[in-house]
């Protein structure tokens, strides 16, 4: 076997789509960042494979343009009462009925989908570091220090979610951001266990012992080495969480504890609906329609991700 | 052996394992010295105790009793970052021994950044080059190489920052027999180019002679005897079980060598 | 000799997934007689596959299609799967690599080889024990009433690998696929699985085919060797004429070794040369 091989015939600044195809599809790879492509590119051939991912997130990215575009989309003011035209049944006029206030609930829903998708979004960006962090520090360094972090891991995961959320929205009061801070304590726990789990079985491999043996710091070993292998099944985690995450902000609007009226929050929707449940079935099962649906496509690409990003799947 | 100072020096290296009222012994007061451009080996079955010694020495472990010195002075427990950069080691298994998200490039750069090395582009290219892999696989990701393609890389980025001792743990035996002498020549032409000293853990009495000059035959835990290259070749032991190994190797070897010759 | 136990002509594997198709064993033709026949190839030479295709065990991305494939008069290649797990561990066994992961770490080792046993004779439990435990003393294991009670962890790899044969051995198979038994061995307990190998394959006239990738190893141990590359048997020849291989590449690989008996400053790296993908393969010595 032979391993010099034939100098890069790879054009990096190609535009044309044929062009494209053929740098991604280039068997030398002539930079880091064509390297990095290429792989994005087989990942994104797998997940394009994966029906029911696609269909995943084909229903998210529907829901982010709906919430970007909101003002847009929306046919009337969502705060504006009329209590004239008030539990009107879908029709031309009003595309998905309105409420016992007179309000469209098409032109709240879409406004609700940015209430929800900020809510998930910013507990995962508060969630993922936190629990990436705390696990891979206690499974490298393991000791003492595992066992302080685990502990108080284990003092959160003995209290169920909604529980937890309801106990810190109690002490906080009501509101879209305590809602936000709730779910984010409650939900870091899991992840951490995870990202500490996976930390242990990556700590004894030899790529980590020569890390090591080049003299890298634990610092370094950390956050350059065991946390890039932690990410795609934390990614995962994350995005299967989602769907949990909607469904408590949904429970705590429900319960009056998250998002407050007149807010077009879904949870807090199905809540004013459930009065008139009898008589004017979509108010409540409208917003009830959407919530299934966003966890259901954020459950079904989380599964989808998992095949795709997970090293031990791949 | 010239009476010289060693550079390496084991001086009654025990190591256990296990809680403390089950300690299992596995290396048992062990001495061995290895000079300067020298190639040494360790010979013994699995479980003898040849690698937990080499993982000792590297600063994997140090939960050891008696002495490791380099150039007489003792090495700390805990390395330093100047012994990390003398010493270098490269894993048995390529599969395992790269970071499966890192391209080849990253692996390289990342020991050159740590000992805060320059001209890292230009030292990478030599260096792969050196292993006798192209400019070709600079970006490539472990997947997408072949066992010898990545045992290559995991000599590179043990050798890019310029050490003077390679511990070598059965680098081969995962590797197919064509592989393993490329690997095997590899080995050979970097240590007279780069005057490098070895510490080679093997199973295979075969390799060991045909890289190192001297040998320790380890059982149980202990080096129980000292052979040359040449005593290997000529099966020369004093004790019984190294006649047994010896035996053992040489059978399927001599009986095919009288077959070709 | 008399009508051979497994006759292969033309056998093709062909591994189909949406990104390629490959064929992993092209056109291989053998036969094994009651003897022991060694395959020889590197990692990726499809020998390992030959031997899963006999017992039909290739992944389910794989298709196997030949002339003809036969086991005695059974013909493999129509037979159902309910035909296979007759023959398979009843006429023909599997040795793999590792006992680790072919013994269940969760039953004791006399009940496996109870359960082998019974699993293809109808016989009292009593009697199962006795043939059991007359088996594990047969390949030499010098306390089997202990072993016999012992968990596979228990255990040392070696004789693992002996348990294995025993079990392997005791439906009394025709023939025997061993892929790769003894490479995670050391050298002197590979020595003595070798030789209880050998001696009971020989004294109940069983066929063994030897998968390895240790030319040295199936020289020494087997009566002829089948050397494949790229899917395909390069040379088969007899093992005591293992020197006068022609094919280039069976010298090569030869050479490739590092020997004790001679000093080499560089050891010869085969130069694969394309021409061998299609080329001519030489059967005892001479161009087939």
């Amino acid at each position: 076997m032979t391993d010099k091989a034939i100098a890069s015939p790879a054009a990096p600044a190609a535009t044309s789509h044929s062009g494209l195809g053929q740098w991604l599809r280039a068997p030398v790879p002539a930079s880091p960042f064509h390297a990095r492509m290429q792989q994005l590119w087989l990942q994104w051939r797998r997940l394009h494979a994966n029906g029911s991912a696609l269909f995943g997130l084909c229903v998210i990215v529907i829901l982010l343009l709906a919430a970007l575009f909101a003002p847009l989309l929306a046919t009337h003011d969502i705060f504006e009462q009329n209590l004239a035209a008030r539990l009107l049944a879908p029709s031309a006029e009003h595309w998905l009925g309105t409420d016992e206030l007179g309000r469209d609930v098409y032109s709240r829903l879409l406004f609700g989908a940015r209430i929800t998708l900020y809510i998930a979004l910013l507990t995962t960006v508060i969630v993922a570091p936190i629990g990436l962090i705390v696990g891979t520090t206690a499974g490298y360094l393991g000791g003492w220090v595992d066992t302080v972090l685990m502990r108080i891991v284990d003092v959160f995961l003995a209290f169920p979610n909604l529980i937890l959320a309801l106990a810190f929205v109690a002490a906080l009061g009501p509101g879209i951001e305590n809602a936000i801070i709730a779910i984010s304590l409650a939900s870091w726990p899991p992840i951490a266990r995870l990202a500490r789990a996976e930390t242990l079985t990556i700590r004894k491999s030899d790529y980590i012992a020569a890390v090591r043996l080049q003299g890298a710091s634990s610092l370094r070993i950390i956050f350059g080495h065991i946390m890039p292998m932690c990410i795609p099944s934390v990614v995962v985690r994350v995005t299967l969480n989602m769907a949990a995450i909607i469904l408590t902000a949904a429970g705590l609007g429900f319960l009056g504890l998250g998002a407050q009226p007149p807010s077009p929050e879904w949870g807090t929707m199905l809540s004013s609906g459930r009065e008139f449940v009898m008589t004017s079935w979509w108010i409540a099962a409208i917003p009830g329609t959407a919530i299934l649906l966003t966890s259901l496509a954020f459950n079904l690409l989380g599964d989808g991700l998992r095949d795709i990003l997970d090293p031990r799947h791949g | 052996m010239k009476p010289s100072r060693p550079l390496i020096e084991a001086i009654g290296l025990s190591i256990s394992f296990g809680p403390q009222h089950a300690r299992n012994r596995v290396v048992d007061d062990v001495s061995f010295r290895i000079g300067k451009g020298e190639a040494y080996g360790l010979i013994g079955e699995s479980g003898c105790g040849k690698s937990t010694i080499l993982r000792a020495l590297s600063g994997l472990n140090g939960e050891y009793e008696g002495a490791l010195t380099l150039n007489d002075r003792e090495l700390p427990k805990k390395r330093d970052k100047e012994f990390f950069r003398r010493a270098q080691m490269v894993f048995q298994d390529p599969f395992g021994s790269l970071h499966p998200r890192k391209i080849v490039e990253k692996v390289l750069s990342e020991p050159l950044k740590i000992h805060g090395f320059d001209r890292h582009s230009e030292r990478i290219a030599e260096t792969l080059d050196a292993v006798g892999l192209g400019p070709s696989f600079r970006y490539r990701y472990p997947h997408e190489l072949s066992g010898g393609q990545r045992q290559r890389v995991a000599i590179a980025r043990a050798l890019i920052i310029e050490p003077d001792i390679l511990l070598l743990d059965e680098p081969t035996s995962a590797l197919d027999v064509s592989v393993q002498a490329e690997i095997l020549n590899l080995l050979k032409r970097l240590r007279i180019e780069r005057n490098l000293t070895y510490l080679m853990v093997s199973h295979d009495l075969a390799v060991i002679a045909h890289i190192c000059e001297r040998a320790g035959m380890m059982h149980r835990g202990r080096i129980i005897e000292e052979l040359t290259a040449g005593q290997i070749r000529k099966s020369e032991a004093r004790e019984d079980y190294t006649r047994e190994f010896l035996q053992a190797s040489v059978e399927a070897v001599a009986r095919d060598a009288e077959v070709v010759a | 000799m008399d009508k051979p136990l497994i006759d292969v002509k033309d056998l093709t594997i062909r591994f189909e997934t949406p990104q390629r198709t490959f064929d992993a064993v092209r056109g291989v033709s053998f036969t094994i007689g009651r003897e022991k026949v060694g395959i020889v190839g590197e990692s990726g030479s499809g020998k390992s596959q030959t031997g899963r295709a006999l017992l039909k065990l290739t992944p389910k991305v794989a298709t196997i299609s030949a002339g003809h494939m036969c086991f005695k008069d059974t013909d493999l290649l129509a037979a159902s799967e309910k035909d296979m797990r007759k023959i398979r561990g009843n006429r023909i066994s599997m040795i793999l690599q590792d006992p680790k992961y072919s013994l269940n770490p969760l039953m004791r080792i006399g009940q496996q080889i109870v359960e082998a046993y019974r699993l293809h004779h109808r016989s009292p439990k009593a009697e199962a024990r006795v043939k059991a435990l007359a088996m594990l003393e047969s390949v030499q294991i010098r306390d089997p009433e202990r072993v016999f009670n012992l968990f596979p962890h228990e255990v040392s790899g070696g004789m693992g690998q002996r348990i294995m044969i025993a079990m392997m051995l005791i439906p009394e198979p025709d023939l025997i696929i061993a892929d790769e038994p003894t490479s995670a061995l050391d050298v002197t307990v590979r020595r003595q699985v070798l030789t209880i190998l050998d001696e009971l394959v020989t004294r109940r006239g069983t066929g063994l085919m030897f998968i390895s990738h240790d030319l040295n190893l199936v020289a020494g141990f087997c009566d002829r060797v089948l050397v494949m590359y790229a899917g395909r048997i390069m040379e088969d020849l007899p093992a005591r004429d293992l020197h006068k291989a022609q094919h280039p590449y069976t010298q090569a690989l030869l050479q490739s070794l590092p020997r004790l008996d001679t000093e080499a400053d560089e050891l010869k790296v085969p130069v694969r040369d394309p021409s061998w993908l299609d080329g001519p393969v030489y059967r005892n010595g001479v161009l087939a």
